[in-house]
């Protein structure tokens, strides 16, 4: 709401510069964006918020004004009071669609052109001039937020020669030309003015052309209402027709305000087209049934966090034009009709609490019993996890949630989740997973890191419910699948837990070297090698990655894992060399001569080349240790044995 | 060789050698498992008179004796060469070291980590709400039925299904509420979304932190409280807060929380566009609706919620320009990190 400061210093004696004004407001009422200086005036920027209706106005905010420097309220018209020779006009409406509908005959009308200072007010508060009749509306709606509008009675006599004038819904499929010349096709939702021939408005949203006042005008009906807000707001949107009086039907408006605001607006189109009101009819509340809210000392006390008067409590809403009464227990505080806010005792507080200023709150320590605080192991390992993964080279990473269109060619649609209100192409899709994100990254990157480590902790999105996984990706180094796989392995080994890998078929992973992740017999996920054609798309070299279900992971980690006391006596270390096929498995191999005998301590991988006839040769480390003596070669000679055997069992074949 | 010829030739060639590993292998050639005099003890056996052996042993022992002492003399000597050597040496201290492959961790998880240690110390524990979430959580529960006209204050994306991803952190509330009983000390450190296109200053996803706290006689003093404590440890010991009435539908009273800008403290710079202030936080007590809305009775109880945005308290604090750069995984800036 743009509010031009000569026309706040109609209503209240201000003093101060309008960006001390501003200032203000922003501490004690509402935010205020900015002053702007057009033509010499200063121009105040609100925010107004949905609760503060009452400051869609000029007299609204010079209210507060008024209350802030205990400074009176001046200019304040008198409430229209129609005389009792006034026709009565043809009227039908209902409370459901409109608290109260009031239309008022202006009759024995003379054009002349808008003056001057009402236009330049009209356009620093940001719209245009159209006609006198338009303005005037225009005008008192600024001043006093309540929206009007304006039909031409000789026009609307020709559509109905017996001005019979109704409030009702739409029928679906009734159609209207409105004020920007277009056609309006309505549904059961909206609310229409009508006479007998069909609707004349989209009530509280635009008038029917076919109505429109213009400078040949000499008698209008001047409608002034109070419509369902949600019902204006549901038609204003769907129709994409949100106006500065569709606004202002959206929030709170008061029958009070409504008859002094008319009462304004009568003035204006005498004083300035010569009219005077020859019918009047309102239908529905006249006034705003009294209600009181009840704000105790205790409550007051809780709410700040220190003892405030009652006294003081009651100067500053009385202020702000609340009626008080001293009760048993506190105050009772009836709010003024423009405050349809105000609706519970904390409603109230928030009023004292502002106008005594909200510097004034005191500090207040929080005091509590302490308690048990539950161990959060996925805030532990993910802590954990990040470091060990920075640790290790790798850059984190936090990407978008969406499946960009980029990644959604390699992507099944029927496979992920669907906005309904996308804002592009690129956001139109949930990320199922974090692997093209992944890759996007590293294509970003790759044209100046032709290697390079990342990683995400973050949410994906499959249909089946989001999963917060644990994604990594490295490229262009090599062996990039047994590298990966060494770091996946060693976040386990930190938490204590033992990874299982499967060779499986994964559609974006390499046809062979892809694998699944278990702990246990449960599936985490995914290790492997990007697909060539995969890695082809995104720019990238060689590269691997992995993606693990967090939570699970998270859950079954350990932080403490098992003891195993270190023995005095010395250990015997051997090596053994062969050549072992990639078909085999050398895990599986590994394993068997782990548990070859207790006296074996250790396995260890010590060496591993590719032999110049391509195949894989490998040196094994085994330790043998006792825990009660020192071991001969002669005790270790069957175990060495049958590690031999095992190895040739397995497809080893012994080197040397 | 003879025993006196090896004498004498082990003892040139040990005043000869000029370096440790020289050395060694002399002692190897001379006393090692098959060196000479291992070799001239090996053949005692064959002198045939008993005596002869006898003398043989002891003169071979005596020269070996010999060896031994020559080798350690000469041992100490190299070694205080080598020593005086080292002074005489020169060496750059001042080149690089020899960089480990490091990553890098994202400033909004350090951030996190901070927050989150921050509040933890006052007995607030750490909580998580689904980012695809129901209407009801993150709107209706929170007093902001359908079609009401302060849901224009969140741009929501929707789901085909009816779910909307949730538009702020304060869908954990409900839930927290329900499945808990007071004192509550909740927080929360995670992604929101909102219909936004993405420009320097703006994002459709971001980041936000809320607390969530429950309890007998809590006050706009306690807000104070936190915003003072959290904003101090964030911004350093010179920032002060201030409050201005805000409308969220969940909290009454409302309000924004502004830091006294730490760069030019007050006085209007670049940074704060003048103003001295920035809105950094949004608070309030939590409205009686939404704690009985939680299962909790506003007469006994009362509430508060504080929120904040990290990405833009991150972007104040380290004067990073761009809220995309947090978003879109360029190395050139994480690797500051």
């Amino acid at each position: 709401m743009k509010i031009p400061y000569s026309w706040l210093k109609e209503f209240v004696n201000l003093r101060k510069p309008a960006e001390q004004i501003a200032h203000d407001l922003s501490l004690a009422v509402i935010g205020v964006s900015g002053v702007e200086k057009t033509g010499g005036e200063s121009v105040l920027d609100l925010d107004v918020t949905y609760n503060r209706g009452d400051l869609l106005s000029v007299v609204g905010v010079a209210r507060e004004l008024a209350a802030l420097y205990e400074s009176p309220l001046k200019g304040h018209p008198e409430r229209f009071q129609p005389a009792t020779e006034l026709a009565e006009l043809s009227v039908r409406s209902e409370a459901e669609l409109s608290r109260l509908y009031t239309l008022t005959k202006i009759s024995n009308l003379r054009y002349k052109i808008t003056p001057k200072p009402i236009v330049s007010r009209l356009e620093m508060a940001g719209m245009r001039s159209v006609n006198l009749w338009a303005d005037l509306t225009n005008y008192v709606m600024l001043e006093w937020g309540q929206p009007f509008h304006a039909f031409d009675v000789e026009k609307v006599t020709r559509r109905d020669p017996t001005l019979t004038i109704a409030v009702r819904r739409a029928k679906s499929g009734e159609t209207i030309k409105t004020l920007d010349g277009l056609d309006r096709r309505l549904t059961g939702e909206d609310i229409v003015i009508a006479d007998k021939a069909g609707p004349i408005a989209i009530a509280g949203v635009m008038g029917g052309e076919e109505t429109e006042v213009d400078e040949g005008t000499t008698e209008i009906l001047l409608e002034a209402a109070i419509f369902d807000p949600l019902s204006i707001r549901r038609t204003a949107r769907r129709l994409g027709l949100r106006s500065e009086a569709s606004n202002r039907f959206e929030h709170y408006l008061s029958p009070e305000n409504l008859y002094t605001s008319l009462g304004k607006i009568l003035h204006l189109y005498q004083v300035y087209g010569k009219g005077i009101p020859t019918g009047f009819t309102a239908i529905g509340d006249k006034i705003t049934e009294p209600y009181s809210v009840g704000l105790t000392h205790e409550k007051l006390a809780q709410i700040t966090g220190e003892a405030i008067p009652l006294s003081r409590a009651r100067l500053y809403l009385e202020r702000l034009g609340f009626k008080v009464m001293a009760s048993e227990k506190g105050l009772l505080c009836w709010p003024p009709h423009f405050r349809g806010d105000i609706k519970i005792p904390e409603d109230a507080a928030e009023e004292v609490l502002r106008m005594q200023g909200y510097e004034k709150i005191p500090v207040r320590p929080i005091q509590t019993v302490l308690r048990e605080a539950p161990e959060n192991r996925l805030e532990e390992e993910r802590d954990r996890v990040t470091r060990t993964l920075a640790d290790f080279g790798f850059s984190e990473v936090r990407t978008y949630p969406f499946a960009s269109t980029s990644t959604l060619t390699h992507l099944r649609k029927k496979d992920l989740l669907r906005l309904r209100n996308p804002i592009s192409v690129e956001a139109e899709y949930l990320r199922p997973n974090l692997l093209f994100s992944l890759l996007e990254a590293a294509q970003k990157n790759v044209s100046r890191a032709p290697q390079g480590r990342v990683f995400e902790l973050e949410k994906a999105y499959p249909r089946s419910g989001e999963l917060l996984e644990l994604g990594a990706l490295l490229w262009g180094e090599k062996e990039p699948f047994l590298m990966l796989k060494g770091v996946l392995e060693e976040l386990g080994r930190q938490a204590h837990l033992k990874l299982g890998f499967f060779q499986e078929k994964n559609e974006f992973l390499h046809p062979i070297q892809a694998t699944e992740v278990r702990i246990g017999k449960e599936r985490i996920g995914i290790l492997g090698t990007v697909h060539p054609h995969l890695a082809e798309a995104f720019s990238l070299p060689e590269a691997a990655v992995f993606e693990i279900d967090f939570e699970k992971f998270s859950r079954m980690g350990q932080r403490w894992g098992n003891f195993r006391p270190i023995s005095p006596y010395p250990e015997v270390l051997e090596d053994y060399s062969f050549v072992l096929p990639q078909t085999r498995s050398l895990a599986e191999l590994l394993e068997k001569v782990r548990s070859v005998s207790p006296l074996v301590r250790e396995v260890d991988l010590k060496d591993r080349f590719e032999t110049q006839a391509g195949e894989r040769s490998v040196t094994i480390r085994v330790s043998y240790q006792s825990e009660e003596k020192g071991l001969s070669s002669k005790e270790v000679e069957p175990i060495r044995k049958k590690i031999a055997d095992l190895i040739r069992k397995n497809g080893g074949t012994p080197r040397e | 060789m003879n025993v006196a010829e090896a004498q004498e030739k082990a003892l040139s060639e040990i005043d000869r050698v000029s370096s440790l590993p020289e050395l060694d292998k002399v002692r190897l050639n001379y006393l090692g498992r098959n060196g000479i005099v291992n070799r001239l003890l090996s053949e005692i056996p064959e002198l045939p008179r008993t005596e002869d052996r006898k003398k043989a042993g002891e003169i071979i022992n005596t020269v070996k004796g010999r060896i031994e002492t020559a080798l350690a003399a000469k041992d100490q000597k190299l070694k205080r060469e080598s020593l005086k050597e080292i002074d005489r040496s020169s060496f750059d201290v001042t080149a690089p070291g020899l960089a480990p492959a490091s990553g890098s961790i994202h400033p909004l998880t350090a951030f996190r980590e901070f927050v989150r240690d921050t509040f933890t110390k006052l007995g607030f524990e750490e909580v998580y709400a689904p980012h695809l979430e129901e209407d009801e959580y993150n709107f209706g529960l929170l007093n902001i039925p359908p079609d009401h006209p302060s849901r224009d204050l969140w741009d929501t994306l929707y789901l085909e299904d009816g779910r909307a991803l949730r538009t702020h952190t304060s869908n954990m509330q409900v839930r927290e509420m329900r499945n808990r009983k007071p004192p509550i000390r909740v927080m929360t450190f995670d992604r929101c979304f909102r219909y936004e296109n993405i420009d320097p200053h703006h994002s459709h996803t971001f980041t936000q932190f809320e607390v969530l706290y429950v309890d007998k006689d809590v006050s706009m003093g306690q807000l104070r409280f936190l915003s003072d404590l959290f904003l101090k440890a964030v911004l350093g010991e010179k920032t002060r807060t201030r409050f201005r009435p805000k409308y969220y539908p969940f909290v009454e009273p409302g309000v924004g929380v502004d830091a006294l800008c730490p760069f030019c403290e007050g006085k209007g710079c670049r940074i704060c566009g003048m103003g001295g202030w920035f809105e950094i936080a949004g608070a309030g007590l939590v409205h009686p609706q939404v704690l009985r809305n939680g299962g909790i009775d506003p007469k006994e109880y009362s509430g508060l919620a504080w929120g904040f945005g990290p990405d833009r308290m991150l972007m104040i604090k380290q004067g990073i320009n761009d809220i995309r750069n947090f978003y879109e995984g360029d190395l050139r800036f994480l690797k500051q990190f």
